[in-house]
């Protein structure tokens, strides 16, 4: 029995005179991941940053759990446990490793943050969960492979306890071996029960990933099904390749 | 009731003027240049020395205060700015420190004396009724004027495209082929421009002064707040509300609770309407 | 934390070796450095950069002046109000703009700071002095001694304070504000509940600094609380020492503090600032951890070779 973890309905977001996401609808279910794919410029990103109210929609609406989250922040959003990464990764760049995890551990309460004495405990074994060495964990931002950046970032969205990650171009500048690491460590994930809706060009590694796959061009839907299926499908192929 | 009305259209066109320089660089760079309101003060002292000091014509006076906020606004760009580009905060303390170096510098050649400039053109009119130098009036016209080409020029214009496209997404308009570097100089130095020619303005309304940078500064702050970055008309719009609101609090509550309305306007659009008016986005 | 100790006992010696001229320099001194401190709490840290401080101690500065002066409330009671005023009036007005950028909220500051300027010393000159102030207010204590001591036991505590707060998961999380406050919202913190914390830190220092200096100098005009040259001196004090260190600024008061007592013989009044406008520029863009780096840097010397301890990545062969 699955219940759909997240929905949006109708999404839509303007900017100017150009619409980047237009009545996109959509959902995931609980456990499955996702492939949300299409060409560039074509509104991926900003459904993310709708899902996170980094960006405020237009018109439609966000469930999650079944409840209508439109109202809420995005600490608020998180802490229902909706977690995101970015296509750049955006690492807090004079703190190390370990303290940027901690950011992620740090429950949302003043009393508690002002009496705790920053003793790190579960920093170095969400780093370890992402395959980051103790070594890493001293280094600071400027010091990290592409590669190990993004674990950080991954390190610190895991370490928010979420139920659902969207990964933006999480693949984008890995090498080949990276990619396949980070694969690996998103199929432990899955089985672990956590939900995903990744965003990817790598189509290659991205099919050996998910369930499902959603297409949109420019902010609308035009396919919905299994990976084979949607690769198949004409509207894609005109997306992807023009007419 | 006459008064207020005349009085509020000259000081609103001044402080239309006084804003506009501001918010272009805002726009165009999200930087908070603080030292704006040197700008204005390099003005209004550049045109003492030449008019008054040196007894030269009052033409090509005005246009060595205005060369000179252009020389200025380009070396705040150059000397600082560029080189703290990824670092607002770096700019905003720097360009403050800068504004009391100059102030500092002001005061050193000048004295900290307050100066009265004469009048660019003597005598005075009676827009019904009410008593308005020549020289205020013709501030307001002049503003207007240049308000109205620079329209022209950033609607019409390519270069003036270019402008709008940089401040809108610097990384597109590099993709489109747009030289974002020329664009920012000219944009500096434009700015530098405008404020000089304001201060010219703002020195002849009040008087010369080591500290004159501050207030104008709060103006194009309250402007910009109120109107919201990205749009002329709501510079316009919002000088008005701004210079009517401080006309009214002066002629019919009390002169000395001239900036406090301002204030309370300030906060409350925060509060209300953080995209200002008619900003195209929040700030 | 022995640190803390040394310096505290050699400070306490001071009076021993000093001038009645010299122990007023070092509670200048100290004062400047509470003001510092509590611009770097908020500004520092999280990188709303504030120019309304002279507006909070001016705040509580006039509170306590008014309510002592006019009402004669004793200055136990007197001296909680101001601070309490400090901090009602700093969140009412600044609030709405911390909850929206830093950009903004800097602006907000300074048009504060500009408009209590004029409004004091017009507004109602009875009640406030006007252009003048007010004088003749009751010390906290007399004899220059006793009010060194009064100072540097006010630095020490709020000092110690701060510190402790800031190596707390707070400071963790406001100097992440500083570096990237959206990717803060990500990981699930409302910024503004800690943005409000930090202000309203930093006010409380603020307030109390005020309230205690204006009583430590009797009097009180808007000259010397509300202008640009008092935001300037302490901007300059927390940035020489080092941002977001909590003893920089204490440093860098020091530091200003005394350089200003050397130049004061042949450097003349506006000078100063174009001196410190140069020097505060050329530290802020190409020596950022300023002071604090500086004696960092020797304390870890002296650590290492002088009491031999061992650092974190020595070989241990």
């Amino acid at each position: 029995m699955a219940t759909k973890l997240l929905e949006v309905n109708l999404l839509t977001k303007k900017f100017g005179g150009i619409f980047a996401v237009y009545e996109l609808s959509f959902y995931v279910e609980q456990g499955e991941s996702l492939g949300l794919i299409g060409p560039n410029g074509s509104g991926k990103t900003t459904t993310f940053n709708l899902i996170m109210r980094e960006l405020k929609q237009d018109e439609g609406e966000i469930y999650f759990e079944g409840r209508e989250i439109s109202a809420y922040q995005t600490h608020e959003r998180v802490k229902m446990g909706i977690s995101r990464t970015y296509q750049i990764p955006r690492p807090f760049s004079e703190l190390t490793v370990t303290e940027n995890i901690r950011v992620g551990i740090i429950p949302d309460a003043l009393r508690q943050t002002i009496t705790s004495n920053r003793r790190y405990a579960d920093e170095s074994k969400i780093g370890a969960s992402v395959g980051l060495t103790p070594n890493d964990l001293r280094m600071q931002p400027y010091g990290l492979s592409m590669g190990n950046l993004r674990r950080l970032e991954l390190a610190r969205t895991l370490a928010t306890k979420p139920k659902l990650l969207l990964l933006d171009e999480v693949f984008a500048g890995l090498t080949v071996g990276e990619i396949s690491e980070l694969s690996e460590l998103l199929k432990r994930k899955k089985a672990e029960g956590l939900t995903f809706i990744i965003v990817s060009h790598d189509l290659k590694t991205l099919a050996a990933l998910v369930d499902r796959v959603v297409v949109v061009n420019f902010g609308q839907l035009i396919a919905d099904g299994s990976f084979e299926d949607v690769i198949t499908n004409r509207k894609v192929k005109e997306a992807y390749l023009g007419k | 009731m006459g008064g207020i009305i005349v009085q509020g259209f000259l000081i609103s066109g001044l402080y239309a003027l006084v804003a506009v320089g501001f918010t272009m660089i805002f726009s165009v760079g999200r930087v908070l240049n603080l030292a704006y309101g040197v700008y204005i003060m390099i003005g209004g002292y550049v045109y003492y020395v030449l008019a008054q000091l040196l007894e030269l014509p009052k033409i090509p006076s005005f246009f060595g205060a205005a060369l000179a906020g252009v020389a200025f606004g380009v070396l705040t760009y150059l000397g600082l700015v560029r080189r703290l580009r990824d670092n607002p905060i770096a700019v905003e303390i720097s360009t403050l420190i800068l504004a009391v170096v100059m102030q500092a510098v002001v005061i050193i050649i000048f004295s900290p004396a307050p100066k009265a400039i004469w009048p660019m053109i003597p005598g005075v009119i009676r827009p019904f009724g009410v008593p308005v130098t020549w020289t205020i009036f013709l501030a307001m016209i002049i503003s207007w004027v240049i308000l109205g080409a620079l329209m022209l020029f950033v609607h019409k214009t390519a270069l003036g495209r270019a402008i709008r496209a940089v401040s809108m997404d610097t990384k597109g308009a590099l993709v489109a082929g747009i030289d974002a570097e020329r664009i920012n100089l000219l944009t500096w130095g434009l700015s530098g421009a405008l404020g000089a020619i304001a201060g010219v303005f703002f020195a002849s309304y009040t008087q010369l002064d080591p500290t004159m940078w501050v207030f104008p500064l709060i103006i194009a702050v309250a402007v910009v707040i109120v109107g919201g970055i990205g749009s002329i008309i709501g510079s316009l719009i919002a000088a008005h509300i701004v210079g009517f609101l401080e006309t009214v609090t002066t002629i019919a509550i009390a002169p000395e609770l001239r900036g406090v309305f301002t204030m309370l306007l300030i906060i409350i659009i925060l509060v209300i309407m953080p995209k200002g008016l008619l900003g195209k986005e929040e700030i | 934390m022995s640190w803390w100790l040394f310096f505290t006992v050699v400070m306490g010696l001071i009076p021993l070796v000093s001038s009645s001229h010299t122990l007023r320099i070092f509670i200048f001194a100290n004062f400047l450095a509470i003001f510092a401190m509590s611009w770097d709490v908020l500004s520092g840290y999280t990188g709303y950069i504030s120019f309304g401080h002279p507006f909070l101690i001016g705040i509580a500065g006039y509170t306590t002046a008014m309510l002592t002066h006019h009402l004669a409330v004793p200055l136990y009671v007197s001296i909680p109000i101001a601070v309490l005023a400090t901090m009602v009036a700093g969140t009412l007005f600044f609030f709405p703009a911390l909850r929206i950028r830093g950009t903004y909220f800097a602006l907000v500051t300074l048009a504060f700071m500009e408009v209590t300027y004029h409004l004091m010393q017009v507004v109602k000159p009875e009640i406030t002095g006007g252009t003048r102030g007010i004088t003749g207010l009751p010390l906290l204590a007399t004899g220059t001694v006793l009010n060194y001591y009064f100072s540097l036991m006010a630095m020490l505590v709020i000092a110690f304070g701060l510190w402790w707060l800031t190596r707390s998961d707070v400071g963790l999380v406001l100097s992440a504000i500083r570096m990237d406050e959206g990717a803060v919202k990500s990981a699930g913190l409302n910024t503004s509940k800690f943005k409000l914390f930090a202000f309203t830190l930093s006010a409380f220092v603020a307030g109390v600094g005020g309230a205690f200096y204006t009583h430590y100098l009797g009097s009180i005009s808007p000259r010397g609380m509300f202008d640009i040259n008092f935001l300037f001196t302490i901007l300059v004090a927390a940035l020489i020492g080092g941002e977001h260190t909590i003893v920089g600024p204490i440093l860098g008061a020091y530091f200003l503090t005394f350089l200003l007592e050397y130049l004061r013989p042949y450097v003349p009044g506006a000078w100063r600032y174009l001196f410190y406008g140069l020097i505060a520029l050329f530290i802020y863009n190409y020596a950022p951890k300023g002071l604090y780096q500086i004696v960092q840097t020797i304390g870890n010397f002296i650590e290492r070779r002088i009491l031999g301890k061992k650092q974190y990545g020595d070989q241990i062969t």
